[in-house]
């Protein structure tokens, strides 16, 4: 049943309509691996495009996702309201990068301390997301955040 | 005991025994009760019976921060009405319900794989390679590593933007399940005013609509309209007996006849009948106020300073009568109640008018309103012409006059809220409601999964619940498959190709967990939508799929056209009312022809002159059931005054009465062509034409000498 909120793209959603550059550490404990990736993510009113340093083009606009690889063919659709775990993730991390935590405070309750947010998982959430953690430069602007999966997996992202 | 105190005894006794019978939980303002209780309307009354129904949407026109942050506001404000179940806005809210949770893998499609050791190993060499390289985060499953089991009850529509419901571009949405059915007026109200307190403190861009709210607000508009209306019926009841009349007794007698035999009537009626209409009440007082022409022609012929009884009215009342009989055998309720109100409520009137007001003796005055200016109008009418060119204009309108069967048309029309209705509507996937019907709670969600898998956009319960004979397939195929020996070669190969030691330990462990049995959970599913209903000894869920999706027919499944139901079923009621309205009319025939003998063409022009008149019209505008009710109130009085013309059609008295009668009657109903609301307003525009038609054949109507008929010689 947990599968409903594991399949999670690796996406980062930005702020307002600007480039933001990202790197993306993944461990992955099943086989005991830490994967790296660069980017950038481009994420305006009507669209987020998330370009991977491989030439991977992810593109969603409204409640679809599409998937181009670095010729620009078309590798795979997928429409988001069959996949509201897709969404919720898209949602979760434009949350986290605009810092407009209002909308997760439904599935996490949040601590603050100085330069740092924590959000600790309710309800059934808990048994898929162990908490996620948020760090600020001194800027107050976002410098990386983690997400701890209950699999003991890692997602970390920071800002270049 | 002296004799004249006989008829006060009789009233008195009527009375008690009416306070005594009135049963006023009896009355309703359900619209479907005045139809004939087919399968038609069983279907409706049965979707009215889901609680689920009753929904709140509340917009904000634009996707924007603020806007969002304004439905999270009143979202948290509706959450605490006591009127609001559920709210939806923010659809990454998780919630899952221990029922989903507990049957999650039998409820799942489980998809077995051939068990040899070259399929896992190419398996797990693929998982890995996703856990990898691919660009979206796939973590495993240890329950479940090679997706066996998959469950997706979630929609195809375009519902969702950033999470949140929306509508279409409009902008996002917000639903909220009401506490409530959306035909009950009390409770209707009470929602209204608790949610308008709610918004109180929004700005106007707010569209917050619920199909309950047409309830509320309508009736609460029909109510100030019928107030207003009354208003100004009364004041021209008081200016038509004060200052044409100038008798105010006998206008506090009248009132208190009226009054008096509507009350015994509507008493009876509620204790005849279990559900009594509120139209019949309408129309049985509509009808009643039509007695009132027995007073007057009482009153001008001076019969209250006589004694016996008039003829004329006797032969009127009791044709009438007879025409109401007749149509107590029609299949139609609202006909029953009304003709039976009708019977009720002018039998007593006329026992008033006839035996009672002697003993006031009634007389005009003679300072009252001259009306000689009305009788000298030289009459130019043939009589046969105008027999002819009614049958004529009644064939001509048979053949152009369409139904409005659509009973939206008779309900008030509430602009603001069906432009809210609007935004709502047009911006939504348009859906067709189909109700499902079986004898079991088995046989219904196996009807459902017969649909659900043949029709893609189908939306029923049978995405959450099994039937006995699925349970019973999915456990066989779960039992026949080896999970030890996949759990043996998924560990055993693992480890070589590079997961954690012991990764998969648990794997599929929990398939010993998946339940060895199954019942459904009506509580849960009507928590998730999917209610199922018992009426009678059958059971009921609505499911929904796009408009554009067809059904074969099957048994106990209809797709729900409430407007398509109520045609039919009209349809059928007219077969029967059209039968008996035959008899009646023939019934009537017959007395008239033979009171009226060589007259009789003049008698029936009073009746079918008005009808054709109304029927050209609505060969325009299309007929409606009100207007069919209201010209069955013109047939009534053109019955009698047609009486009352050809026994004395050159009398100025008899003119006199008619046009009193057909002042009252237009003072009483006739003004209803000045209402908004659309059954009030037929009901109004048949009545004034039908008086108009009347009054122009009383003028102008050319009549033979008067035959002195010893039946109906004045006394």
């Amino acid at each position: 049943m947990q599968r409903i909120f594991f399949i999670l793209p690796l996406l980062v959603v930005s702020l307002l309509s600007q480039t933001v550059n990202f790197k993306e550490t993944k461990y992955v404990e099943a086989l005991q691996l830490y994967t790296y990736r660069d980017g950038n993510v481009t994420y305006s009113d009507k669209s987020t495009v998330v370009r991977y340093a491989d030439g991977k083009v992810i593109t969603k606009r409204d409640n679809n996702l599409t998937v181009q690889n670095d010729k620009g063919e078309l590798l795979t659709t997928i429409n988001l309201n069959e996949k509201p775990d897709v969404a919720l993730y898209f949602q979760l991390t434009k949350a986290l990068f605009s810092k407009n935590f209002e909308s997760l405070k439904d599935n996490f309750d949040i601590e603050k301390s100085k330069n740092k947010y924590r959000f600790i998982p309710k309800g059934d959430t808990k048994k898929v997301i162990k908490d996620i953690e948020l760090y600020l430069n001194s800027d107050e602007s976002i410098k990386y955040f983690v997400i701890n999966f209950t699999n003991m997996d890692t997602i970390k992202i920071e800002t270049k | 005991m002296k004799p004249n105190k006989l008829p006060f005894i009789i009233y008195f006794a009527v009375i008690v025994v009416a306070i005594a019978l009135f049963r006023p939980s009896h009355l309703t303002t359900n619209m479907l009760s005045i139809f004939e209780h087919d399968e038609n309307i069983e279907k409706l009354q049965t979707l009215n019976s889901f609680e689920n129904t009753s929904m709140l949407f509340v917009t904000i026109e634009g996707f924007n921060p603020k806007n969002l942050n304004r439905l999270k506001e009143i979202e948290k404000k509706l959450k605490k009405s006591k009127y609001i179940k559920e709210t939806k806005l923010n659809l990454s809210k998780i919630e899952i319900s221990d029922y989903i949770k507990k049957n999650y893998y039998l409820l799942s499609e489980f998809k077995p794989i051939p068990l040899d050791n070259q399929n896992i190993k190419e398996r797990l060499t693929k998982l890995r390679a996703s856990l990898v390289d691919s660009f979206l985060y796939q973590p495993i499953d240890k329950n479940d590593p090679f997706k066996l089991f998959d469950f997706n009850i979630f929609t195809k529509d375009n519902l969702s933007k950033d999470g949140y419901l929306r509508v279409g571009d409009y902008g996002y949405l917000l639903t909220a399940k009401l506490k409530g059915n959306a035909t009950d007026m009390r409770v209707a109200k009470e929602i209204e005013q608790s949610i308008k307190d709610i918004l109180a403190d929004q700005s106007d861009d707010v569209v917050a609509f619920s199909n309950l709210f047409f309830t509320a607000q309508n009736s609460t508009y029909i109510k100030k309209s019928v107030n207003t209306i009354m208003f100004f019926s009364f004041g021209l009841l008081i200016v038509l007996f004060f200052i044409t009349l100038r008798d105010y007794k006998v206008l506090i007698a009248t009132m208190l006849t009226l009054g008096g035999s509507i009350f015994v009537a509507l008493a009876i009626s509620s204790f005849v009948f279990e559900e009594l209409s509120i139209f019949a009440l309408a129309f049985g007082s509509a009808i009643s106020s039509i007695s009132v022409d027995y007073l007057f022609h009482n009153y001008f012929h001076r019969q209250y300073l006589k004694k016996g009884i008039n003829k004329s009215i006797f032969i009127a009342f009791l044709t009438t009568a007879l025409g109401f009989v007749f149509l107590q055998f029609v299949s139609f309720p609202l006909i029953v109640q009304l003709s039976f109100f009708a019977l009720v409520s002018l039998s007593f009137s006329y026992f008033q008018f006839t035996f009672i007001y002697p003993y006031f003796k009634f007389a005009p005055k003679e300072n009252r309103l001259s009306l000689k200016a009305l009788y000298n109008i030289k009459p130019f009418l043939p009589v046969n012409l105008v027999f002819i060119f009614s049958i004529v204009a009644i064939i001509y309108a048979g053949f152009h006059i369409r139904f409005d069967y659509d009973l939206k048309n008779l309900d008030y029309d509430n602009q603001s809220l069906k432009a809210k209705q609007a935004v709502i509507q047009n911006n939504m996937p348009s859906k067709s409601t189909i109700l499902i019907e079986a004898n079991s709670i088995d046989e219904l969600i196996e009807k459902a999964s017969i649909l659900q898998k043949k029709i893609p956009s189908f939306n029923s319960v049978a995405k959450i619940a099994l039937s006995n004979q699925e349970f019973k397939t999915k456990r066989e195929k779960l039992d026949s498959f080896d999970f030890k020996k996949l759990k043996e070669l998924l560990n055993q190969n693992a480890k070589a190709i590079g997961f954690k030691d012991g990764y998969f330990m648990e794997a599929y462990s929990f398939t010993e967990q998946i339940p060895k049995s199954y019942s459904p959970d009506l509580e849960a599913f009507k928590d998730m939508g999917y209610e199922i209903i018992k009426r009678g000894d059958k059971f009921y869920t609505i499911a929904t799929m796009n408009k554009n999706e067809k059904i074969e027919p099957m048994d106990g499944v209809y797709i729900i056209d409430a407007k398509e139901l109520i045609k039919s079923t009209t349809q059928n009621m007219f077969d029967s009312l059209l039968l008996y309205l035959s008899l009646s009319f023939v019934s009537v025939f017959i007395i008239i022809a033979w009171v009226t003998r060589a007259k009789t063409i003049l008698a029936l022009d009073f009746i079918l002159f008005p009808i054709a008149m109304i029927l050209l019209y609505l060969s325009f505008v299309g007929i409606n059931i009100m207007h069919l009710f209201s010209i069955i109130i013109i047939i009534v009085a053109g019955i009698d005054y047609g009486i009352y013309m050809s026994s004395d059609a050159k009398s100025d008295e008899t003119k006199e009465a008619i046009f009193y009668s057909l002042l009252t009657s237009f003072s009483g109903f006739g003004i209803l062509v000045f209402s908004s609301i659309g059954a009030m307003h037929s009901i109004g525009v048949v009545i004034t034409i039908g008086i108009l038609a009347i009054l122009l054949l009383v003028i102008s109507l050319k009549s033979k000498p008067t035959y002195n008929q010893p039946s109906f010689k004045q006394e």
